[in-house]
């Protein structure tokens, strides 16, 4: 039983890590008063992207950066919609995410002649193995580094006058611009920025914890990344909480059939279908759960229109 | 910032028909960039996008019997992403209800043997699904994108398991048994009751207070306020009504194409309820314009199937283009704004 908890839980570390980069990249971007909807896509671009120049250079860290550069840049597009074409952002996000979709796909079958998945990576990115009694429990540096970034923004947001601005841009636009903030700027800067800490988490998915891009390998998990920017209620310390029940969730979807396998001698196979929809429908509850205290930047979603 | 400026613009009937024909040439527009992105996508991957266009184009629009039958689920989730989308709410699950939809028709059929009850039944779930995306957003706060998008994944999930464990082929057992014969409806019938649908939807909409109800809620939220619409219950019937209509269009998949069955990764269903938001969109969210809409794109997808048969190019090509052209009418009246500039006003 203890031994469940710790595996789960240190399984749920690695899970986590995407979840939390995309919503603290998310909660930087919404409180400048863009909503980016399209982390999905974003996951999915950067981790093939990310995975292909692994492939090519054989150096993971670089794969790493790549992805960063990957989601950076979609978000610096989504900001140019959000701010200067003052487009309506869900739709922006909507079709960005179908676009990526399409595109991963189109790149996979070019590439590797593969529809359905890509080959496997030689090298991933270094992991800490600790030994405990029959298991191995695996934990990514990158994970590690993903609950730092999440402090490490918590602080840019309430500490620094950086923070304020963007804070101010999220709640009254007209205010800031007034005390000589320039908005426009100050969300592009956000949604740049929270775009490529979603990259980052893209590139973890297939660099240092898969090891190969499968279609729609992101699975969702740009929307739970919403979902959780929502439970935390826009505070990079709380999604960190979030991102791990979340996390917790995503891996039990998988380990509950095995566990009951092995317990029960039941093996699974078609059933399992109904074990994969866990993460899924523990979303909605949580989400529904939480829903009625949260409060968000007052002008998200908004354009801001200068006079 | 956007003025009324009668006399620039020449008469009344001028502006009207510079109006109209802006309603064609704005969602054309956003096509025709996004053509010419994917083209250099499609470039960089080292297919020619001539020699892909061409296929696309001149293969997918040649049999029209085909084409119109192709592009009936396609109005009915479009119809499920608009009619919401005009009350306010965003219906991105036409998905999941497409699903849903198609499951119950499919098990109804069993039982009745008769397909208007599998339709009806078909429908019923998914208005049933997507009340919930409402009922949660209205009463709950819950951003419906999130639970429409988690929906989606269940649904796809549930699917799959009832058809593998429960109603599956003794002789493939990776599919549905098939709709009994009693129930099987005729293609053209497909076309019909989807396009019946879209007008039902239009007269709704535009023709009775409901319909009107529905979209001041869309236009704007304080005007329904103050005149004392009860948003919330408008809203939740939207959905339902956008539901409703992506269930039937799952419902007639399994009745209507060959060869009636469902199969466990959703292969004849997977990306209709997706495609319907960029049908609603580029319909510029009006029944008719739907109809119009689902042809050209259902076009572009049997195009692209043979794209795949033919150049090996798979054909999520469609997803690409699509996915830019909602991208590019995302931006509000791109070509008002330019002629705008030019001191034209409408």
């Amino acid at each position: 039983m203890i031994s469940d908890i710790i595996v789960v839980s240190s399984l749920a570390l690695t899970s986590m890590t995407p979840i939390l980069l995309g919503s603290v990249g998310e909660i930087f971007t919404e409180k400048s008063g863009v909503v980016n909807i399209g982390i999905e896509g974003i996951f999915l671009l950067s981790a093939l992207i990310s995975l292909i120049i692994t492939f090519v250079t054989e150096d993971p860290y670089l794969g790493l950066f790549t992805g960063f550069l990957i989601g950076a840049f979609a978000g610096f597009i989504h900001a140019v919609f959000a701010v200067y074409l003052k487009s309506d952002q869900i739709i922006v996000g909507v079709g960005f995410n179908m676009l990526a979709y399409g595109a991963t796909v189109l790149m996979m079958v070019s590439i590797w002649q593969a529809h359905g998945a890509s080959p496997t990576l030689p090298t991933k990115t270094y992991v800490i193995s600790i030994p405990l009694g029959r298991d191995v429990i695996t934990i990514h540096p990158l994970s590690i580094m993903a609950i730092g970034l999440a402090i490490l923004f918590w602080w840019i947001l309430e500490k620094t006058s950086l923070g304020l601005k963007i804070r101010a841009c999220g709640e009254d636009p007209k205010s800031a611009e007034a005390s000589g903030v320039n908005v426009y700027l100050m969300r592009i800067i956000a949604t740049t920025v929270g775009g490529g800490l979603a990259g980052l988490g893209g590139a973890f998915l297939t660099v240092s914890w898969i090891g190969q891009f499968t279609r729609n390998i992101s699975a969702g998990r740009g929307f739970i990344a919403l979902a959780n920017v929502a439970f935390s209620n826009w505070n990079p310390l709380t999604a960190i909480l979030g991102a791990l029940i979340f996390g917790i969730f995503d891996v039990l979807a998988l380990y509950v059939p095995i566990k009951l396998s092995s317990l029960y001698g039941i093996v699974f196979t078609t059933q399992n279908n109904l074990f994969l929809t866990i993460p899924y429908l523990a979303t909605i509850i949580i989400v529904m759960i939480i829903s009625r205290r949260i409060k968000m930047p007052r002008s998200l979603g908004t354009p801001y229109i200068k006079e | 910032m956007r003025k009324i400026f009668l006399e620039e613009a020449g008469s009344l009937y001028q502006r009207r028909a510079l109006r109209y024909l802006l309603i064609f040439l704005e969602p054309m527009t956003a096509f025709a960039i996004a053509t010419l992105i994917n083209a250099f996508i499609l470039y960089l991957l080292r297919y020619d996008p001539l020699e892909v266009y061409s296929v696309m184009f001149l293969t997918g629009y040649s049999d029209i019997h085909y084409l119109f039958i192709k592009s009936s689920p396609y109005i009915a989730t479009g119809l499920a992403f608009s009619t919401p989308f005009l009350a306010g709410i965003f219906n991105i699950g036409g998905e999941g209800q497409l699903y849903v939809g198609a499951l119950t028709a499919l098990l109804a059929s069993y039982v009745s043997r008769n397909f208007l009850i599998s339709i009806l039944t078909g429908s019923i779930a998914g208005a049933l699904l997507s009340g919930l995306i409402a009922f949660l957003r209205v009463y709950r706060n819950v951003n419906e994108v999130v639970t429409a998008i988690m929906l989606n994944w269940i649904m796809y999930y549930i699917t799959s398991y009832i058809i593998t464990v429960y109603i599956y082929d003794p002789f493939a057992p990776y599919q549905s048994r098939p709709v009994p014969r009693e129930a099987v409806i005729n293609p053209d019938l497909m076309f019909i009751i989807s396009v019946f649908t879209a007008l039902i939807i239009y007269i709704v909409l535009f023709y009775t207070s409901i319909g009107y109800m529905m979209r001041v809620v869309g236009r704007s939220f304080r005007s329904a306020v103050y005149s004392g619409i009860n948003i919330k219950r408008i809203m939740i019937l939207s959905m339902m009504i956008g539901g409703g209509s992506a269930g039937l269009g799952g419902a007639l998949i399994p009745l209507g194409t060959s060869p009636h069955v469902l199969d466990n990764t959703m292969s004849a269903l997977y990306g209709v309820g997706f495609m319907g938001i960029g049908i609603g969109l580029l319909g510029r969210n009006n029944p008719i314009g739907i109809i119009i809409a689902s042809i050209f794109i259902s076009g572009l997808i049997i195009g692209g199937q043979n794209v795949e048969r033919i150049i090996g190019a798979p054909p999520e090509v469609v997803d690409v283009i699509i996915g830019i052209t909602i991208v590019m009418l995302a931006i509000p009246y791109i070509l008002r704004n330019i002629l705008a500039k030019r001191g034209v006003y409408i």
